[in-house]
């Protein structure tokens, strides 16, 4: 499988599948591709490597007491970010992040969204958005130029034009030349004066 | 019934409408009007003279397309499937495309200053579209339907007519699948140009219903397309090839 550069990695260290796998669904409803490492205890964090962007997991459970203690060794060695959970609410939170299992649903994934901290803004970039060129061979075809002409008057080659158009189309979810030349007008991207029938 | 089973001849007529409502056009187009009470699919078939079983092959085609059993229809008579295809036509002409004509004045009746000119650009290539899709359904009533018809009576009375095999191979490469996909990528454009492309407009309620009737109209014209290629178009070919035959 080829890891995708973008993905988080987050470990998930409990040894109740339950709990395992519920967070993973968790996580994936929110629409969060990750890599997902299971650990069954918190020794094996040792065995992987791991960096201050990945995220770690805990189930209360596998602290040993004094817990806060066993968290500080914890953090000494896992420098990204950490959540706690737990079958209840902890009498001293040491935990900077922690969910009981009886959260609600809302308040579970507000948390794990600010947890992993999912940013709206950062989404991938729009690329159905048209280039500079893209938007000079549309121009051409709305106004009712052969590919051949366009290739003439642009100084490209045939080619190159029915690459871009395919761009296009596949762009904006156009095919027709009037439904192209509809988009060219609604945009003010020509006049309707040019455009030879 | 659940929608992956199929209707049969003992389904009551009205079931079929509450189990899917969009097969209501498709009933009327066999002359089939409301008000059946009761009323099976073979009863209500019996009383207007329509053959059952093709009813049943239209409108559980209609229904799941996984149904489609294409040689099954392929079996019934020519006259009936094109009497089914023009019904089909007139429905287009008669009573959806006056229907999306009125909602397009509509829209340019309630549009703003500001948004006229979009709302118009909407308008003309409806009307392009309309225009190619109604001179689309002549050609096919002007040459494909009565040639075949006459075809197979030619057969019927054993006279030989070069002449009308000429006649249809033109107008078959005439109507080609090209012609239905053309249709089809003008009609997914104005959607996608109303969708993605035309700024809000002030009344959203009638562009919503527009969009809707579009998208019903689409899916009424696969259905009918895929009728006309794949069930009369080989029947046609078998045709062709019993008169050369002889």
């Amino acid at each position: 499988m080829i890891e995708n550069k973008n993905n988080i990695t987050i470990f998930i260290a409990s040894n109740v599948y339950f709990i395992r796998s519920g967070i993973r669904g968790i996580i994936r409803d929110l629409g969060i591709d990750a890599n997902f490492i299971s650990l069954n205890n918190l020794d094996d964090l040792k065995n992987h490597h791991h960096s201050n962007a990945d995220y770690l997991i805990i189930h209360n459970k596998l602290l040993q007491k004094p817990k806060a203690n066993h968290l500080n060794e914890i953090s000494a060695i896992f420098t990204g970010k950490i959540l706690g959970i737990g079958e209840q609410a902890e009498k001293m939170n040491f935990f900077d992040n922690y969910l009981t299992l009886t959260t609600s649903k809302i308040a579970i994934n507000q948390q794990i969204q600010a947890f992993l901290q999912i940013d709206k803004e950062s989404k991938p970039a729009n690329n159905n958005v048209l280039s500079v060129r893209e938007i000079d061979i549309l121009k051409e075809v709305a106004k009712g130029y052969s590919n051949k002409e366009i290739a003439e008057r642009l100084f490209i080659s045939i080619n190159t034009v029915i690459t871009h158009r395919k761009n296009i189309t596949e762009k904006l979810g156009i095919k027709t030349i009037s439904g192209l030349t509809v988009y060219a007008l609604m945009n003010q991207l020509i006049k309707a004066e040019s455009v030879n029938n | 019934m659940s929608k992956h089973n199929h209707f049969t001849a003992n389904t009551k007529m009205a079931d079929i409408i509450l189990n899917n409502y969009l097969l209501l056009p498709i009933i009327g187009r066999f002359g089939i009007d409301l008000g059946f009470g009761n009323k099976t699919v073979s009863e209500v078939c019996a009383e207007k003279s329509i053959n059952t079983f093709f009813f049943l092959e239209i409108i559980n085609s209609y229904n799941n397309p996984e149904y489609f059993t294409a040689e099954e229809l392929q079996e019934y008579p020519l006259m009936l499937i094109i009497e089914y295809l023009t019904n089909t036509h007139n429905y287009y002409r008669k009573v959806k495309i006056p229907e999306l004509e009125k909602m397009v004045y509509e829209i340019i009746k309630n549009s703003n200053p500001d948004n006229k000119k979009n709302n118009l650009l909407i308008a003309n290539f409806f009307e392009e579209y309309k225009t190619e899709l109604i001179k689309h359904l002549e050609n096919e009533e002007k040459t494909i339907f009565p040639f075949t018809i006459e075809l197979e009576n030619t057969l019927h009375n054993h006279e030989s007519l070069e002449l009308l095999i000429q006649k249809i191979a033109q107008s078959k490469s005439a109507h080609n699948n090209d012609d239905h996909k053309q249709l089809e990528a003008k009609l997914l454009d104005l959607k996608n140009l109303i969708i993605k492309f035309l700024p809000p407009v002030k009344r959203k309620d009638l562009i919503e219903k527009l969009l809707i009737e579009l998208f019903r109209l689409e899916e009424d014209l696969n259905d009918h397309s895929r009728i006309e290629d794949h069930v009369l178009l080989p029947k046609i070919n078998k045709l062709e090839l019993q008169f050369r035959k002889r």
